[in-house]
């Protein structure tokens, strides 16, 4: 098989030698030097615009999101369709994983190129950061007429 | 406190901050809709929640103390 294989390589090659040496030498009628010539033409064109839509192909990133309201994949994937729509040269492809916890274990694991995480979750000490969202603060809420006004006054109390 | 899970690192902080392990404070790890209950029902009296100062959230927020007023 592999014998085949060479034996019709080096028949297309030695033809191919044989056709570029008519064409030069002049030995072939003029009708077909000239499609030999245009069909050369039409190769090299189609060789360079797949060539320049290869080279020119956006580059697709993975971006892994969850949140437990989804509202981060959705933001994120009306980026993404954005992007597309614009044919920018950076696209985003959207990983929904569900929680903010599982979306920090993937990018650590290396599953995705990017990652929408919160700076204190997860292990993220090989991360730079790309965009900031949002910031985000805790809150210590305490309902209307409660008697707790500052951190002394959560002195046994429960917090949810 | 909400999504105890994502908050550990954070609660563990604050209660060294605020020197609040010696306060026999209690800390429950509820979903959104059970704090909201756990407020109603005086099972809890604060809520611990990180989120983005955003019009919708807080929205959200004060929807679990409203409840409690009703």
């Amino acid at each position: 098989m592999t014998k085949l294989r060479e034996a019709s390589r080096t028949a297309v090659s030695a033809g191919a030698g044989a056709m570029f040496a008519a064409v030069a030498a002049g030995r072939l009628p003029r009708w077909l030097r000239v499609t030999v010539v245009f069909s050369l033409v039409v190769l090299a064109c189609a060789a360079g615009l797949l060539g320049y839509r290869y080279i020119s192909r956006p580059a697709v990133l993975t971006v892994a999101t969850g949140s437990v309201d989804g509202d981060v994949t959705r933001l994120m994937s009306l980026v993404a369709t954005r992007m597309a729509a614009t044919n920018a040269p950076v696209q985003l492809r959207i990983i929904d994983k569900g929680t903010a916890l599982d979306t920090a274990n993937a990018f650590a694991a290396g599953e995705t190129d990017l990652a929408v995480v919160r700076g204190d979750i997860g292990d993220l000490s090989a991360a730079r950061s790309v965009v900031i969202m949002t910031y985000a603060v805790v809150l210590i809420a305490v309902p209307p007429g409660s008697s707790i006004e500052s951190a002394e006054g959560l002195k046994a109390k429960t917090v949810a | 406190m909400i999504a105890a899970g994502i908050n550990q690192q954070l609660v563990a902080a604050i209660l060294k901050a605020y020197d609040l392990d010696r306060m026999k404070l209690t800390l429950k790890d509820l979903s959104p809709s059970e704090a909201s209950q756990a407020l109603q029902a005086k099972q809890a009296q604060a809520l611990l929640v990180v989120m983005p100062i955003s019009e919708k959230y807080l929205a959200m927020l004060g929807e679990s103390f409203r409840a409690t007023q009703s």
